[in-house]
């Protein structure tokens, strides 16, 4: 395993060596309706009518979020994370006429092509210098690098989802949404079989899906 | 639209955190077109994808939205907003040719087995993309797989030992998985076939694939 799913995950372990859940009780901040409805009229205007008034309001609700992940979710240094959110932002710009509100909030679309981004990055980065994987296995096993890590990403709620579910459904949903793995090349990884892998993926779904605020 | 084989929540997933490629890709697609189960669990999918992401903390970037505005107006970058397919009208021929980008009346169809035609849009190892035709009660032969298949069907239907695969089902099959699909007896059967590796035969076929090697 790779990365920022190592760091994650082992966080997530060290808490609870014996690889029980966590029953820490953890406050989910619920993006109220109201406000997922309005990014997402926001979004179709932008669609509509390329509206400035609106993309700048989008940015100004979204757009923090987003550079935070690609920083300190990602491990981005902030020149590749300003780089990306241009791209990104851009795309939402240009792009937002593809949205399709059927499919998802505004907020899942722009998180989505966040992700997207940031998985090309890194791709093309181990490709091309490895530099993505050195930089973390270089400092992978040090007990420094996982105390600051820790430190950076306490308090951070996603690790505290993560912590709820059992560590090898929190593993495989990491390297699918955050590493852009898919589930055979995940399989492939850890040596597990396929069925291995695709039912912890649905069982870690179906514990995600109770902690999540808000309609489906 | 009546659809009762769906892919397993894993390849939602994929979709969801865009690691199909192409073929499977198109596979999902078209099957979520028509299947509004499977697009809820992929707003799930995608909602929990963003939870993974959503909970960053905030940073201040540099970068300001007008800077984006000016640089998107300097290219002259816009995609207008296409009209959406009403609900269950979607085409799914017209889906994968648009998806895949091919042309219908262009393709290099070639005879397979009895009653079978295969046109192939993309033959690598990792991952191969078939089209197949299947007249009215046709059996494809007998095979297993070298890795992942998933078949969209298109037009028609077919029947495995246990199943029948009408338009926007997806069969899905590995390695561990021996089949014999058979076009149901009332009409021709298109469908929309992507795999990793290489079929391999079972039966007298399998042993011609292992004396001429195809
Ligand atoms: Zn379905």
């Amino acid at each position: 395993m790779t990365a920022i799913a190592l760091q994650l995950f082992k966080f997530a372990i060290n808490r609870e060596p014996a690889g029980r859940v966590s029953l820490t009780p953890v406050t989910i901040k619920a993006v109220t309706a109201d406000r997922i409805e309005f990014e997402t009229a926001l979004l179709l205007r932008i669609g509509a009518t390329q509206d400035a008034a609106a993309f700048d309001a989008l940015f100004n609700a979204l757009a923090k979020k987003v550079y935070g992940y690609l920083i300190r979710s990602g491990g981005c240094t902030s020149a590749d994370g300003e780089n990306l959110l241009q791209d990104i932002w851009l795309t939402v710009w240009t792009k937002a006429g593809l949205f399709d509100p059927t499919r998802a909030s505004a907020r899942t679309w722009v998180f989505a092509l966040a992700r997207h981004a940031l998985i090309d990055l890194k791709r093309a980065q181990s490709r091309e210098h490895g530099v993505f994987e050195t930089h973390f296995a270089e400092h992978a096993d040090t007990a420094g690098m996982d105390e600051h890590y820790a430190e950076r990403v306490d308090g951070d709620k996603t690790v505290a989802v993560l912590q709820q579910l059992a560590p090898e459904q929190a593993q495989v949903l990491v390297m699918a949404y955050v590493e852009g793995k898919s589930h055979r090349e995940i399989a492939r990884e850890l040596g597990l079989p396929i069925g291995t892998v695709k039912s912890r993926l649905r069982l870690g779904f179906a514990r995600m899906r109770t902690l999540l605020p808000g309609p489906a | 639209m009546n659809i009762g084989q769906h892919p397993d929540l894993a390849w939602l997933v994929d979709y969801s955190a865009g690691t199909l490629t192409r073929g499977f890709g198109a596979v999902i697609g078209g099957h979520l077109e028509l299947c509004a189960e499977c697009r809820a669990q992929l707003r799930l999918a995608d909602r929990l994808g963003s939870r993974l992401v959503d909970d960053a903390p905030a940073l201040t970037p540099r970068l300001q939205p007008a800077t984006i505005r000016a640089a998107a107006a300097a290219s002259g970058a816009y995609t207008s907003r296409p009209l959406a397919a009403p609900e269950n009208q979607t085409n799914l021929r017209d889906y994968v040719a648009a998806k895949l980008g091919f042309d219908w009346q262009a393709l290099d169809w070639r005879s397979g087995t009895a009653g079978l035609r295969i046109a192939r849009l993309q033959d690598r190892d990792d991952e191969r993309i078939w089209l197949l035709h299947g007249d009215a009660g046709a059996a494809m032969p007998k095979h297993t797989h070298g890795g992942a298949e998933l078949t969209l069907i298109l037009h028609g239907a077919y029947r495995t030992k246990d199943q029948r695969y009408g338009v926007g089902d997806v069969d899905e099959n590995d390695e561990a998985i021996t089949h014999q699909p058979v076009v149901t007896a009332d009409s021709d059967c298109v469908s929309l076939l992507v795999f990793e590796g290489r079929l391999k035969y079972t039966g007298t076929l399998g042993l011609a694939q292992r004396v001429l090697k195809f």
